[in-house]
């Protein structure tokens, strides 16, 4: 089984603070609508705990923990730039509709 | 080719009458010797099938393009008449002209005899054209005069089919339109006649045989609603036909109609 | 025509203005577009801004290249969409992007976006198929009311038309697509990737004097490109084939670059315009619209032009800011479905790099 496996490697676990919890939360059901490419050796899991992303990797090789997490990080920048851009102009009028 | 026999060939077509125009090639009923005394007036009418030029092609490749299908059109025709499939006989070629001329079959497409309504492209009917499709009345069945069911009609296709996929010919272009009933009082009594090979191909692959039947089986669902039923009955023949090879064939077609490709779009 | 029973359309007029915002990045170009629907039934424009990822000569683009150009420009260039349009992202009613078909890493990082600024500004998601996008813009555009459309772009080479709710295929290419074509040609002669290897490919086309056979394969309704790019190339090699141009000591039988490059399109269209013609006579219609980037070729809207009027029929297409993949068109097909009630929930606001044309519901037409 793979989950037997994945045991067997260390899991590695990245925190990213955001400025609330919202947006934290905003980031994690952004980024989680995409499966892993590879969902059977690299297994993902995102919380939110405040106002940080919690997230976990859990992969078959170091070299897939190091794509995952370089991909996972370049998700995390375009949404936290995308946020930074947007998300004041967002708060400054409540949603008309 | 000559000048000459440029002329001679155009000269054919202006004695002719058209009986319509498709996008590709215009279709003329006439005779092989208009103008000569020895040929009786009741010697057999020739069907002329022009693919003229194609003005949105370069000169050059629409030239070497007519050439080549009209060639082609005729190798595929001599092909299946020597493998006994029944398909109109070849009277004359031109292929630089880019003119075909092929034995003028007595009877209706499959497409009319079904109820299948009028042809897509436009027709041009002349006054004087004898064998103009008379209007059959809702109550009447066309096929009574031909003495024959729906089913057999359709055991008629599939078999005619088979005889050619065994000759691997592709039709490329199989609907009712392309299929027709020869008239039992005609000469060679009744047959199924497989018309308008002018997208054929020489092939030997499961893949485009079943693709051929299910561009049938497609036609067949678009024009004939009500018939779509007695498809069934053309495969029965079909594969009674082919025998071994049937097996190959149907899983292919299977295949085929799940990939849901195309052309499942016919109207 | 008579006897056809003209349906009534689905879409009813808008009761206010709507406004929706298109992302699409499914290639080497992202393109952010606004678009606005009256009540009176007209459709504005508001703003439509691309930027191109343009890779140097010899080169084609990447996917994780081509996505990273997108995630460096995409809010700049919203940020510009949105200022042209002069709106804000408050009075939109729906955020649209492309869902596919496209290259996977582009279309997700565009998609990332697009749920973000979803979820900031609480306004709903509506994914788009590409191919859908460029035909309703072709239509709203030109104005062609029930097209035969030949889609021509560097992924996708399609001959469609829309028949109960859907937009079905007639007929494809059965390898490669024809702007694919192309521009791997274009790469093999080292023209230059600017503004698009295309655009440079017909730029010398129209310096060719010389048609050299090539081989012409449709079948049916489809056609087949690779045999015809491997013969193109082939004649690179051949002793008479001249890179740059004549020299003095040549005579009459050499081959040039220009040559190639006329020979290539003249055969390839030619194709093109042959399996529409085909299409038209099946179906029975006279307009064609051509979309997709391949469609601002002036030649194949030349060729297809004389096809159509020889049918007593008239040709459609756009220029280069509508044929080129944009953001408007995701905008204005999303918009329609929008109307129609549809939208994307978060959890299926997925990327799919195969999505095809006739996998589309088209709920806002007759």
């Amino acid at each position: 089984m793979t989950i037997s496996l994945l045991k067997k490697v260390p899991s590695s676990t990245m925190q990213i603070p955001f400025a609330n919890e919202k947006h934290a939360t905003i980031a994690k059901q952004v980024i989680d609508v995409d499966r892993e490419l590879q969902p059977e050796v690299v297994k993902r899991t995102l919380t939110v705990q405040g106002n940080i992303l919690v997230a976990t990797f859990t992969t078959l090789t170091v070299r897939l923990a190091r794509l995952t997490a370089n991909a996972f990080l370049e998700n995390v920048d375009l949404v936290v730039r995308t946020i930074g851009e947007f998300g004041e102009d967002a708060e400054r009028v409540p949603s008309s509709r | 080719m000559s000048s000459q026999s440029r002329s001679a060939t155009m000269a054919l077509l202006e004695h002719a009458e058209t009986i319509s125009q498709g996008a590709e090639a215009k279709i003329y009923r006439g005779r092989l010797h208009p103008s000569s005394s020895s040929e009786g007036p009741d010697a057999p009418p020739v069907l002329f099938k022009y693919r003229f030029h194609k003005q949105y092609r370069h000169p050059t490749l629409d030239v070497s393009l007519t050439k080549s299908r009209v060639a082609g059109e005729a190798r595929a025709l001599i092909k299946c008449l020597r493998s006994g499939v029944n398909v109109p006989g070849i009277r004359m070629v031109d292929a630089a002209e880019g003119v075909i001329g092929i034995e003028w079959i007595e009877g209706k497409s499959i497409r009319f005899l079904l109820g299948g309504g009028a042809e897509d492209e436009e027709v041009v009917v002349d006054d004087s054209d004898d064998t103009v499709e008379e209007e059959a009345s809702p109550a009447e069945d066309p096929l009574q005069e031909y003495g024959l069911t729906k089913d057999a009609v359709m055991l008629m296709i599939g078999k005619e089919i088979a005889k050619m996929h065994k000759a691997d010919i592709i039709h490329g272009d199989l609907t009712t339109s392309n299929m027709m009933l020869r008239h039992p009082s005609s000469l060679k009594g009744l047959q199924l006649v497989l018309i308008d090979f002018g997208l054929s191909y020489t092939s030997t692959l499961v893949e485009d045989k079943a693709v051929d039947l299910y561009v049938l089986e497609r036609a067949f669902a678009s024009t004939h609603p009500q018939s779509e039923p007695l498809f069934a009955a053309v495969l029965t023949a079909y594969e009674r036909e082919m025998g071994k090879d049937w097996a190959a064939i149907s899983r292919r077609l299977d295949d085929v109609r799940l990939r849901g490709r195309k052309r499942s779009m016919v109207g | 025509m008579p006897g056809r029973v003209k349906k009534r359309s689905p879409l009813k007029a808008p009761e206010r203005p709507y406004i929706a915002i298109g992302l699409e990045g499914s290639a080497n170009k992202l393109g952010v577009g606004i678009i606005k629907h009256s009540p009176d039934g007209s459709v504005d424009v508001l703003s439509n801004v691309r930027h191109t990822y343009i890779t140097p000569p010899g080169e084609g683009f990447l996917p994780r290249d081509t996505a990273q150009h997108h995630r460096e420009w995409a809010l700049t260039i919203i940020n510009d969409a949105v200022s042209k349009a002069g709106v804000s992202l408050h009075d939109v009613d729906c955020i649209c992007f492309t869902k596919g078909p496209g290259m996977g890493a582009p279309l997700v990082s565009v998609a990332l976006v697009a749920r973000t600024l979803s979820l900031l500004y609480n306004k709903p998601l509506v994914g788009v198929n590409h191919c859908v996008g460029h035909i309703e813009m072709g239509r709203e555009i030109t104005g062609a009311q029930n097209p035969v459309v030949l889609y021509v772009s560097g992924g996708n080479t399609q001959v469609i038309a829309y028949s109960q709710q859907c937009y079905r295929i007639f007929g494809e290419t059965l390898d490669i697509a024809v702007g694919n074509c192309l521009d791997r040609f274009a790469r093999v002669i080292n023209l230059s990737n600017d503004p698009s290897p295309g655009y440079n490919i017909e730029q010398e086309a129209k310096k060719g004097k010389r048609l050299l056979p090539l081989p012409y394969t449709t079948k049916g309704m489809d056609i087949s490109l690779s045999g015809i790019l491997t013969s193109t190339e082939a004649y690179t090699t051949d002793k008479r084939f001249r890179p740059n141009g004549p020299s003095a000591e040549d005579g009459e039988d050499i081959i040039t670059p220009q040559d190639l490059c006329f020979s290539l399109q003249e055969h390839v269209f030619a194709m093109l315009v042959e399996i529409t013609e085909r299409a038209m006579a099946h179906i029975g219609s006279k307009e064609v619209l051509i979309v997709g980037g391949v469609g601002c070729n002036e030649r194949l809207q030349e060729m297809m032009g004389v096809m159509a009027s020889e049918r007593g029929g008239k040709v459609f297409a756009t220029d280069e800011r509508y044929c080129i993949d944009n953001g408007i068109m995701i905008a204005q097909a999303g918009l329609l479905s929008y109307r129609m009630g549809y939208e994307t929930p978060l959890a299926k606001s997925t990327c799919t790099q195969r999505f095809r044309t006739d996998q589309v519901h088209v709920a806002w037409r007759a």
